[in-house]
This record gives structure tokens, C-alpha cells and sequence, in this order.
């Protein structure tokens, strides 16, 4: 990298925000308001990103996934069963 | 309107509770806390508590509902009682962004998310992405998948969280963005190969 480049980086810095804080707003701003100045700082970064911007769909993706995995999982083999010892021990301990 | 109301007020069953809603109880205390025995002694708990608890049921909801409730307290719980301990605090990971100035912040080429396209859309791997996922989260360090639980899968508000593991707010972020970082890392590499 050349000492003109360097400058460029070193000054868009400040403005455009790097991958690590764009993600960390991206996680954020899906739980919090985020701020006006954020807002636009990380919809510019987006704009401009790729890697950002599969970073956020695939972050969204998964916390979709995840609140899915709230019932009991669709296929068999990945089911717990409670075994029949482990039942009577608990009918045992909730004995009315 | 409370005597039509009463008619229809659910009743509790105890002794069929083990039968008609352990199974479902063990898996989902399982997907929050990723080990057998630990899942076990909740669901048993649960039970414990709920039966202690019969006279506090108003019967507005399902007994499921209900259970499930208790149950979500007791995994807060869990997570609470672990994160006095020592250890629950170490977690080593790099994060995917590099560190020379003037790049510092940036993703390293080799670890910039792939492109996922393909195997979201395919069906057939949705059970595959569910498992993955629950190893995936089980590898997690315990304080980050604390976190990860109860903010992403209970959607509990950062200020409780945060009072049940002891962080500050601004803490919470950064390890939940360490989290997501993590994970996602991990079930890339275990999804695509």
C-alpha cells in the first residue's frame, strides 16, 4: 500500500466504520434501536460491503433457525426421549 | 363473567405430567443448555417446583404453558448459579477481522463469510442446519452462550440479562458479537465442507 492509499484508509476510517463495528451494530440493531448517526454509518458500510451484508443475512437466518428450535425438533433421530427409567424417578419425585 | 370463565379453567393433572409433557420439556431445556443431565435436573425441578407452586396456577393458560414457564425460569437460573463461578468468564477466540493499521477492522480474506444461498433454500438440509446448529452453540464458551441463549432464543430484555450473569450493557454487545462471530463461523465451516 502506497503512502497516498494509506491516508485515504487512515481518513475514510474515521468516517466509514470498519467490518468488526459493522457487525457488532448489525448484532445490535437487531435487539436495540440503534442511533440516527449509526443508522446511516452502518446502512453506508452495507452498501459498500458484501461480506458485511451476508454477515447480516446470515445472522438473521440463524436467529430465525433458533427461535424455530423452540418445539421439538421435526426429524426423529434428532429427538430426546426421556427414558422409562428417568419417568419413574421423576413420578416419584412428583408423587401428588 | 368470571363464573362462565371458571368453567373452562384448565386443571392441573400432576401425575400425568411426566408422561404428557417430559419429553418436551427435556428437549427444549436440552436446546438451551446443550447437556442431558443438566436438561434432566431442570425438567425434574420444573416439576418439583410446580407441584410446590399447584395454588399460584389461575388456569388462564395450558398446563404446557405453564410448565414452560417455570421451566424458563429455571434455565435463567442455571445460567445465573454458573456465572458465579471462575471459569465461566474464559473464552479464547480470534475474531475473523484483521490487525495491521490501516486494514485493522476488516475481514481476513479467509474467514469472510461464504456465500449460504444454496443451502438455505435447500430443504433437505434444514435438519441438518438444526443439528449443526445445537453443536455449533454447544461449543460456544458458556458465558457467550449464556448470553446467546437468553437474549437471542428468550428475547429477555438486556437489562435482565445482564443482572442475571453480571455484565454491563456495553459488555453485553461485544459478547454477543463474539458469539455471532463464533457461531456462524463454526457453522460455516461444518455446513459447506
Amino acid at each position: 500500500m502506497n503512502k497516498a492509499q494509506k491516508i485515504w484508509t487512515k481518513s475514510m476510517d474515521k468516517i466509514m466504520l470498519n467490518c468488526d463495528t459493522a457487525t457488532l451494530l448489525i448484532t445490535k440493531g437487531e435487539f436495540t434501536r440503534l442511533s440516527c448517526v449509526e443508522q446511516l454509518q452502518l446502512k453506508m458500510h452495507l452498501a459498500g460491503c458484501k461480506f458485511c451484508r451476508r454477515f447480516k443475512k446470515q445472522s438473521e437466518f440463524i436467529s430465525y433457525a433458533i427461535r424455530r428450535a423452540d418445539q421439538i425438533p421435526a426429524k426423529e433421530s434428532l429427538r430426546l426421549y426421556l427414558t422409562e427409567e428417568q419417568k419413574k424417578k421423576m413420578k416419584e419425585k412428583v408423587k401428588v | 363473567m368470571n363464573k362462565t370463565v371458571s368453567h373452562t379453567k384448565t386443571e392441573l393433572h400432576p401425575e400425568l405430567w411426566v408422561d404428557a409433557h417430559g419429553d418436551y420439556l427435556y428437549n427444549f431445556a436440552w436446546s438451551r443448555v446443550q447437556s442431558k443431565e443438566t436438561a434432566e435436573d431442570l425438567v425434574q425441578e420444573t416439576f418439583i417446583s410446580a407441584l410446590k407452586g399447584k395454588q399460584s396456577f389461575r388456569g388462564e393458560s395450558s398446563e404446557l404453558t405453564w410448565l414452560l414457564s417455570i421451566l424458563k425460569r429455571k434455565i435463567i437460573d442455571f445460567y445465573r448459579k454458573k456465572s458465579t463461578k471462575k471459569e465461566f468468564a474464559a473464552a479464547h477466540f480470534s475474531k475473523p477481522f484483521q490487525n495491521e493499521d490501516g486494514m485493522q477492522g476488516h475481514w481476513i480474506m479467509e474467514r469472510v463469510p461464504k456465500d449460504w444461498q444454496q443451502e438455505t433454500h435447500a430443504p433437505t438440509r434444514q435438519d441438518e442446519f438444526q443439528e449443526i446448529m445445537a453443536l455449533c452453540l454447544s461449543l460456544l464458551p458458556e458465558k457467550w452462550r449464556a448470553v446467546f441463549v437468553l437474549k437471542v432464543m428468550e428475547e429477555i430484555n438486556s437489562d435482565e440479562v445482564c443482572k442475571e450473569i453480571g455484565c454491563t450493557s456495553s459488555n453485553l454487545w461485544v459478547i454477543l458479537h463474539r458469539a455471532r462471530l463464533k457461531l456462524r463461523e463454526c457453522i460455516e465451516i461444518k455446513w459447506l465442507k
